[in-house]
């Protein structure tokens, strides 16, 4: 099987420069090539494992002293707006 | 003296004794990068003043009489994909190349209450994406035996640092040889622990199911005191399993008699270079000197193991790197007209090729053309290749392979894709492996073995490699030209 | 229109009333100032991880059971991806393959009919942050404190057959999370949302027609417009010789429209696959069978059994229901064997009266159901007036006291005495000659004054029924 390069990058909210396309396509056409070179196991695959549970966490919030405070974690936004992240308009 | 060459094991002991303070220890490090660092490139951040300063408040702790853990004071460098309060933490991507986190992984929180100081924040392919560091945004490093070749990837510059004594220890992580590769190029030890052994929370995410952060050092003993140290359950990674961690290096043992080690005939049947071939079997000879069972085994699925990650790998990483785009952190492209084009702008520019292609391949994985064909199949392979390794235990008590097909190759060699041919398979099935230099090959250049042990046994690879370690020494640290 | 049955399945999304996040320790409240109930989890900074909260299980546990589905031991968490700046981490939590519950139904009331609503599943997701648009600004802001917040989605089999159905559906699931007590329902701030999906068949045929979703429904009035919207969309397009295409559409309430969002062609493909960052969730059976014995006594239930049994009408009966107050007294009283009716008015007469008025609950005050039975037979062995009733309920709100002793205190008792009753008619009758003429003249209402004359004459004591008759049988 190929990959439609244009259908997945858009998926992926990529953009694939055309000079890039033959070598991208080769490269990912040979791992998909030895994946169905690949035997496939007919076993059915084992989606829940019981024997490793998860360990669930206790419903107690946190103090409000030792939260990050909302500077903090915007400091690395690229842009900020009466203490929200702005993103380009959105038209519903 | 040259403190920069000591082991952790060493220096502890000299810190311990008074011999030396911690400042001089750091001092000697922080020169030796000084010295090697424009030749070597290991690092991304060099937190020189920082670790001075926290070096003469262990010194002060000390002579105050406070017990501190026996690493307390040790240089460590951290590959730059975990994340560290207030210091960049870009995973080697422009996409991060001005993110710095408001919060610290939890290896780096256990890190500061040992004391130990962070020489900075060293090289990887970006978002570990890679085997050499080449995919690196900000440079390649390069292999402190031959400045000319890989150190291997992606924790390249966490195995160079070591090597070239510009850390005493140093953190990496391996979702599919990412550790035990460089390890093995640089001529160090490095363990990638068991699947669940080590927290997660805070490393900067490629495949989750695969990843695990570990230590790299030059001895065994200084890996396993830096395991037992990271190791553990943690309330912040669910992936963490609540067990009970001895003291993996008081513990260590080089009496490995009766052990019974396995050897994979289909290891031996990939395309070994000669030399690395020689170099292993050499090594399961003495093993056998040492009183261990050689056994053959099969471990018939390996050579699935490659397109196996491949697929899983990208997959995740497809869903991790979503995050970013250009809204909360990290860069984000000028050019854009609406919410759609900041978004195909922003990844596009800042993510490298290597990354966007594997995003490619995950998120081809998981569609609906692709869920079936390729990430259910490969899921179905992965169980393939667990169970084998189950059935393989039945029979001995840990498995011995080469690490890598080659020793490291030159920079700029069109990266070998096998490169994880012979580390993948531990990743997948959740296994802890080791990396242990077993011999130079006739360029000088380190080989290495790998050890493959059962889950949560880590101790009984370290031991083995502890034995061979005192039988046959570890690799001179190499002169830096 | 009439040759066309509509049928409709629902999703629906509710906000769980937890302590803290799904995800994160973060505090699970509503409408603090923005992005100040966020943290690295949260807000997706790299290397953070989900840890999942045990409460938020539970709840879900829950409502399987009073949803009377089956719930499973084992199960698993899935990522959906897709790209929206609401979802920091580019994909939500959320359960796809096995969820928490599933295959139960719930029974509703509509027209006097029981119908059984089947239930696919609940699963457990983690809802999304909001978006602000200003329109001073040139762009739009993300708030990412309700980013996380624990729901549980709720999807009923395509059972439903009418708007009427439909909205005796989500009023019975919203009530069922309020008896349960765990979500606050409170639909202005959001905490109940659904999905609508319509389609359309000739009658008495078996296939089901294609099917629309539709998005942002935001009340249940509005899910009952859009369902009717939607039907008559289709019939209309139907009969115009036009085919229905799958798709997803989205409700504009204020318009009262709805309107393609996307077609099956650039339907997402969400890549939904197994969470890594969490492992399998085992719900031990004695916890499970554990969370079915805190369940309290189910509306459903009530419903039927207020509208089967009692035929007691929707309206009332869901007023009775909504109010755990007023279904325990009448549940009490009609235990204790009074006349439904009687408790009927009273409970959502006076008592309701009362409750909006003081804001208070009917069982902090004197009043008990063994005293409302008490008032009811006085009443109704016209021992007392409905008049006087209402003296001795206001009574008994605000003292600790037995009714003999009120009707004592205030001489309520009824006047029933035939001789003493008569001579008060004849006294007004002499006394009102005018409205005598007016009714033999054929006022008929000349009657009612003079009987109110008469029961004012005895400060209200008098039996009015036989009154009534007394004057009628001296003046015909
Ligand atoms: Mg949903
Ligand atoms: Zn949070």
């Amino acid at each position: 099987m190929q990959i439609n390069i244009d259908q997945t990058s858009k998926l992926a909210m990529l953009k694939i420069d055309k000079s890039k396309y033959e070598q991208l396509q080769n490269k990912l056409t040979s791992i998909l090539k030895s994946v169905d070179e690949m035997p496939r196991m007919t076993e059915d695959l084992k989606v829940l494992d019981a024997d490793n549970p998860m360990e669930l966490r206790e419903d107690i919030p946190i103090d409000d002293k030792d939260r990050l405070s909302r500077d903090e974690l915007l400091s690395n936004a690229p842009q900020v707006q009466a203490g929200c992240l702005v993103v380009p308009k959105i038209v519903e | 003296m040259e403190l920069y060459k000591k082991s952790a094991a060493e220096l502890s002991a000299l810190i311990k004794n008074k011999s030396c303070s911690v400042e001089e220890a750091t001092k000697s490090v922080m020169d030796r990068i000084t010295q090697v660092e424009n030749k070597v490139d290991a690092y991304i951040t060099i937190c020189e003043q920082d670790a001075l300063t926290k070096a003469r408040e262990v010194d002060e702790k000390i002579a105050k009489g406070e017990e501190l853990h026996p690493l307390a004071g040790i240089p460590i460098g951290i590959k730059d994909n975990i994340s560290t309060k207030g210091i960049l933490t870009s995973s080697a991507s422009k996409m991060l190349s001005n993110y710095i986190p408001p919060y610290n992984a939890t290896v780096i929180d256990k890190i500061n209450s040992a004391h130990m100081i962070i020489t900075g924040k060293t090289n990887l392919d970006e978002f570990a994406m890679g085997s050499t560091t080449e995919t690196s945004y900000y440079k390649p490093t390069k292999n402190p035996h031959n400045l000319a070749k890989t150190p291997g990837g992606s924790s390249g510059g966490s195995a160079a640092a070591v090597s070239a004594g510009q850390a005493v220890l140093s953190l990496g992580s391996d979702t599919g040889g990412s550790i035990r590769t460089p390890a093995a190029f640089c001529g160090v030890v490095g363990l990638k622990p068991t699947y669940g052994a080590v927290s997660r929370f805070g490393l900067i995410a490629l495949a989750s199911s695969l990843d695990q952060i570990g230590p790299i050092g030059r001895t065994v003993t200084d890996v396993a005191m830096l395991y037992s140290l990271i190791c553990g359950h943690d309330n912040m990674d669910a992936t963490t399993k609540n067990i009970k961690h001895g003291d993996y290096a008081k513990n260590l043992s080089s009496d490995i008699r009766n052990i019974s080690i396995g050897i994979p005939t289909e290891y031996f049947n990939l395309d070994l270079n000669d030399e690395v071939r020689d170099s292993i079997t050499k090594a399961i000879k003495k093993y056998e000197e040492l009183g261990c069972n050689i056994k053959e085994i099969s471990l018939s699925s390996n050579e699935y193991a490659l397109p196996t990650y491949q697929i899983i790998s990208a997959a995740e990483a497809s869903s991790n790197l979503g995050r970013y785009d250009g809204v909360k952190f990290g860069y984000r492209s000028s050019d854009y007209a609406n919410l759609n084009e900041m978004y195909v702008n922003t990844r596009s520019e800042a993510f490298g090729d290597e990354v966007k292609s594997r995003i490619l391949l995950g998120t081809f994985a998981l569609s609906a053309q692709g869920y079936n064909d390729y990430y259910y199949k490969a899921k179905l392979m992965q169980q393939q290749i667990s169970s084998e390794f189950t059935e393989a235990f039945n029979e001995c008590d840990a498995i011995l392979t080469p690490t890598t097909l080659t020793s490291a190759f030159d920079l700029g060699t069109d990266a070998i894709g096998d490169a994880d041919s012979c580390t993948v398979a531990a990743n997948l099935a959740g296994l802890p492996a080791i990396n242990l230099p077993c011999g130079l090959d006739s360029d000088s250049m380190p080989i290495g073995m790998q050890i493959i042990g059962k889950k949560f046994d880590e101790q009984t690879i370290l031991n083995i490699a502890f034995a061979y370690e005192n039988a046959c020494g570890i690799v001179n640290m190499p002169e830096i030209v | 229109m009439n040759d066309y049955e509509i049928v409709v399945g629902l999703e629906v999304h509710a906000e769980l009333s937890t302590e803290s996040k799904m995800y994160c320790n973060c505090k699970n409240e509503f409408g603090l100032e923005v992005n100040t109930r966020v943290c690295p989890i949260c807000m997706a900074l790299p290397g953070a991880l989900p840890t999942l909260n045990k409460t938020a299980v539970d709840y879900a546990v829950m409502m399987g059971h009073a949803l009377n589905c089956k719930i499973n031991s084992v199960s698993k968490q899935d990522r959906k991806n897709y790209f929206y700046p609401d979802l920091p981490k580019a994909y939500q939590i959320s359960q796809a393959e096995v969820p928490v519950c599933e295959d139960g139904h719930l029974d509703i009331v509509v027209d006097g009919e029981v119908r059984s609503i089947g239930i696919t599943r609940i699963h457990i997701e983690e809802d999304a942050g909001k978006l602000l648009h200003d329109d001073s600004f040139d762009g739009s802001l993300v708030d990412c404190n309700r980013g996380g917040v624990p729901l549980i989605e709720i999807v009923s089999e395509p059972d439903i057959r009418s708007s009427a159905e439909a909205k005796a559906f989500l009023d019975m699931i919203k009530l069922t999370l309020q008896y349960l007590d765990i979500s606050d329902c409170k639909m202005q701030e959001g905490s109940i949302r659904c999905d609508v999906n319509v389609s359309v068949r000739k009658k008495g045929q078996k296939e089901f027609g294609t099917r629309c979703e539709m998005k942002n429904v935001n009340s249940f009035s509005a899910a009952v417009r859009g369902i009717e919207y939607e039907a008559k969309r289709q019939i209309e397009l139907i009969e115009a010789g036009g085919t229905i295409e799958q798709e997803t559409r989205r409700w504009d309430d204020v318009k009262g429209e709805s309107i393609t969002l996307r077609t099956k062609e650039d339907a997402h493909d969400y890549r939904y696959f197994p969470e890594p960052d969490l492992l399998t969730i085992v719900i031990p059976d004695e916890k499970i069978a554990e969370l079915k014995k805190r369940l309290p006594e189910l509306p459903s239930k009530k419903m039927l059994h207020y509208m089967i049994d009692l035929g007691i009408s929707q309206t009332e009966a869901m007023l009775l229901v909504e109010s755990d107050d007023k279904s325990k007294m009448f549940d009490e009283c009609e235990s204790l064997g009074a006349t439904p009716n009687a408790v009927l008015n009273w409970v959502l007469g006076d008592i309701s009266k009362y409750m909006n008025e003081s804001g208070k609950s009917i069982f902090d005050t004197h009043l008990t159901s063994e005293k409302l039975c008490e008032l009811i037979s006085l009443i109704e062995a016209k021992t007392i007036s409905n008049a006087a009733g209402r003296v001795v309920f206001e009574e008994l709100l605000q003292r600790d006291i037995d009714i003999k002793t009120i009707i004592e205190e205030k001489g309520l008792a009824q006047i029933s005495d035939k001789d003493a009753l008569l001579e008060i008619a004849r006294k007004v009758i002499e006394d009102n000659a005018q409205s005598v003429a007016d009714y033999n003249n054929g006022k008929t209402n000349a009657l009612g004054y003079l009987v109110g004359q008469c029961m004012k004459a005895s400060k209200g004591k008098a039996n009015p029924s036989m009154m009534k008759e007394l004057i009628l049988s001296l003046i015909e």
